[in-house]
């Protein structure tokens, strides 16, 4: 066809105008807002908000920071530590059930905050299964209320399936031979791991590690759900110093911060992401091992992860069940109170970031994620509380 | 390109369909309140069909950030009338300059306490009391007194038993920290709080999650003492199946252990609809309205006139003595109380 022919153009033309249609959509749901709301955190700097300065002064802004920081490094080591098990198993081995394991893994992360929130509560909360249990074997409940033990595993499960994917995309493309090459040359299990199998895998890692430490550095729903009303990190602080205290330039500033500091990630993610390409020079196809002790372990380590990511799944559902029950428990707050109001506005978004997103590869998916919350929260979008 | 330019024809006729369903709606009141605001349906219904207009409602969230949001769209108001501004929150939606006036004539009938704005921009509509509940069973089982005052609830005796709201994002969180305020002073209320934190008071973020999440009598908690209001214990009765003699839980309303809580209506400025929604307002302030309030939102009705059902009149209570801050004073209070509660309590 001739290149300068006019279906061509035509289609120049057409695809142009698609893409004005976001940008356009982007430039007044998103841009116009955010800097509406950068320039009232600034504004209220150089007015000498009273209030904006109370909050400098106090330090609370680095309690926060580091808080926020700390929260998000202990959930990122939690989610490499339960979800590089189970990527090893998939990537590297065949076993009866592998492909069901894959869609298992992959499931936490397409629920919305609040339901993984929910599912938590109702596996380890005070009137949740495993309350039930210790008590009728202990005599004494046992459960999480309020912790930073509880947000993190919450996290560990939502993000399960970025380290599963990631690490494990990458790890099932490094041809079988390179480990044979290792063990030829007389390295073991634990030597191969060390020296070959860690330095390969070292960009995929990294790159899955900070696509989970930007999603819990940013995470707002589980926080506010299962940290209690002590815990504030920048994201909870956000919405706590807008909805409850009115204090918009405080809450503005915070959310300046916020967005400067994911630009940060982004920016890392995403040179790490270039690398992690010029790395995947592997050919790809079927390097897994069937048959044999192997497979044992590794179907054995599915079953196990599995069943752990569907236990809070589980237990959800039985509570939902358990709600229709007569008796106190009919009267659990479970999706009412707070709950009512995530509802509300964190699956409105979700869906919204993804379509619009997904050309621009996963770092902006991500950008828009985590940032937008804040600011479309600021525009008055939602309009519930707690 | 056929299959993209076929989408995007059915999103344009789709756009093109929402419009004439918009346009077809005749004249229509929209009322915005927090989330607690609840009115009889057929009430609703006879007003709807009186005035040839519809009734939307538009819950906003708590009572802070309903007003928040009221405030947010000024001029540009979400709705015609607002429900649920109360009188901790009075001062900042009276200096954020978002109602108009409505001098009804019915407020002749509304005690003066009550009328706190002298502008009658907020005319109140309802109050009750925040205090302190417990469950007798629970008291009544181990043979020990429930506490007499707010000081009561530092002893010993009372260690862990206490499920309290966060004040900033829960509006009887925030009375019963008013309360303290008043009892103990500026000064001293701080200390009360160390104290109650030394005593293993609980914090959660909302009058449910501490109601029916934590308090013995209502939920499968571990909390016998609950700030709550003084007409809960007729809500226990009305809601049980069996309608019990006497309510399995009991306010405390000795003076100086509560908050009285005064809700409040106003026309929103910039409606369209002012003679409707001055309607709206009468209607809410008279008697068939007035006489629902109790069993819809559990809260006293304004107008004195208004007859109480009798689950109220025997098993709710009003707090005993007058008082407390004023509506100026807890405005111009509210934020540090909040910053220094959270830093002293919380943290």
């Amino acid at each position: 066809m001739d290149p300068g022919g006019t279906p061509v153009k035509r289609a120049f033309v057409v695809k142009g105008f698609l893409f004005l249609l976001p940008a356009l959509f982007l430039a007044y749901v998103y841009f116009y807002p955010l800097i509406c709301i950068g320039s009232l955190g600034f504004r209220g700097l150089e007015a000498g908000d009273p209030r904006l300065f109370r909050f400098l002064g106090s330090g609370d802004l680095f309690r926060i920071l580091g808080f926020t920081f700390w929260q998000a490094l202990l959930s990122t080591f939690f989610t490499l530590v339960i979800a590089l098990p189970g990527a090893w198993a998939w990537a590297r081995c065949s076993f009866p059930g592998r492909n069901l394991f894959a869609l298992l893994a992959s499931l936490p992360f397409v629920l919305p905050a609040v339901v993984v929130a929910a599912a938590f509560l109702s596996l380890l909360g005070p009137s949740g299964l495993f309350a039930d249990f210790s008590r009728f074997l202990w005599g004494r409940p046992l459960f999480l209320e309020d912790s930073l033990m509880l947000v993190i595993l919450a996290h560990g499960f939502f993000n399960y399936a970025v380290v599963f994917r990631i690490v494990g995309g990458f790890w099932a493309r490094i041809p079988e031979s390179v480990w044979e090459a290792a063990r030829v040359l007389g390295a073991g299990n634990v030597k191969g791991l060390m020296h070959v199998a860690l330095p390969l895998l070292a960009p995929a890692l990294f790159s899955a590690s900070l696509l989970v430490f930007l999603f819990c550095f940013s995470s707002f729903g589980v926080i506010l759900m299962l940290g209690g009303p002590a815990m504030n990190t920048l994201e909870t602080e956000i919405y706590r110093r807008a909805v409850h205290l009115f204090q918009l330039p405080v809450a503005a500033l915070l959310a300046c911060v916020q967005l400067a500091l994911n630009f940060m990630v982004i920016a890392v993610q995403g040179r790490l992401e270039r690398r992690f390409r010029t790395t995947m020079a592997f050919s790809g196809g079927r390097q897994r091992q069937g048959g044999g002790r192997r497979s044992r372990l590794a179907g054995t380590l599915a079953l196990v992860s599995g069943f752990l990511i569907a236990l809070p799944l589980l237990a959800m559902a039985t509570a939902s069940l358990r709600v229709g029950m007569p008796g106190p428990l009919a009267r659990t707050p479970h999706f009412s109170g707070r709950w009512g109001m995530v509802f509300f506005w964190y699956p409105l978004l979700r869906p919204w970031a993804t379509p619009f997103s997904l050309p621009w590869g996963p770092w902006a998916w991500g950008w828009a994620w985590a940032s937008a919350r804040p600011f479309f929260f600021l525009a008055g979008i939602p309009v519930s509380g707690l | 390109m056929g299959f993209f330019r076929k989408i995007f024809w059915l999103l344009a006729l789709g756009c093109l369909g929402v419009l004439p369903l918009q346009a077809s709606e005749g004249r229509v009141l929209r009322v915005m309140a927090h989330d607690s605001f609840t009115l009889d349906a057929a009430l609703v219904r006879a007003f709807e069909e009186t005035h040839g207009v519809k009734v939307r409602f538009l819950k906003a969230g708590g009572t802070g950030a309903a007003l928040n949001q009221a405030i947010l769209s000024r001029g540009k108001p979400m709705a015609d009338v607002f429900y649920g501004v109360d009188n901790t929150f009075m001062g900042r939606a009276l200096a954020a300059d978002i109602f108009e006036p409505h001098a009804s004539a019915l407020l002749e009938s509304v005690p003066e306490a009550l009328k706190m704005d002298a502008s009658f921009r907020l005319l109140p509509v309802a109050h009750g009391d925040v205090c302190l509940n417990y469950d007798k069973a629970w008291f009544a089982e181990r043979k020990l007194a429930p506490p007499e005052s707010l000081a009561d609830l530092l002893k010993p005796a009372y260690k862990n038993l206490l499920v309290v709201q966060n004040p900033a994002t829960s509006s009887p969180g925030l009375g019963f920290l008013l309360a303290t305020v008043a009892t103990f002073g500026e000064e001293g209320y701080l200390d009360f709080w160390k104290g109650l934190r030394a005593n293993g008071v609980k914090v959660v973020s909302s009058w449910k999650e501490a109601y029916w999440g934590h308090f013995t009598a209502a939920s499968k908690g571990d909390r016998p003492l609950v700030v709550s209001y003084a007409s809960s214990p007729a809500a226990e009765v009305h809601f049980s199946d069996k309608k019990p003699e006497e309510s399995p839980t009991a306010a405390i309303t000795a003076p100086g252990t509560g908050f009285r809580q005064v809700e409040f209506a106003g026309i929103l400025k910039g409606t369209a609809v002012p003679d409707l929604a001055a309607l709206w307002l009468d209607w809410m302030l008279d008697l068939p309205v007035q006489e629902s309030i109790p069993l819809a939102m559990f809260m006293f009705p304004a107008n004195e006139k208004a007859a109480l059902p009798e689950v109220f009149t025997r098993h709710a209570r009003k707090l005993e003595g007058q008082g407390g801050l004023s509506p100026e004073r807890m405005d111009a209070l509210r934020e540090t109380l909040m910053d220094e509660w959270t830093r002293v309590v919380l943290r």
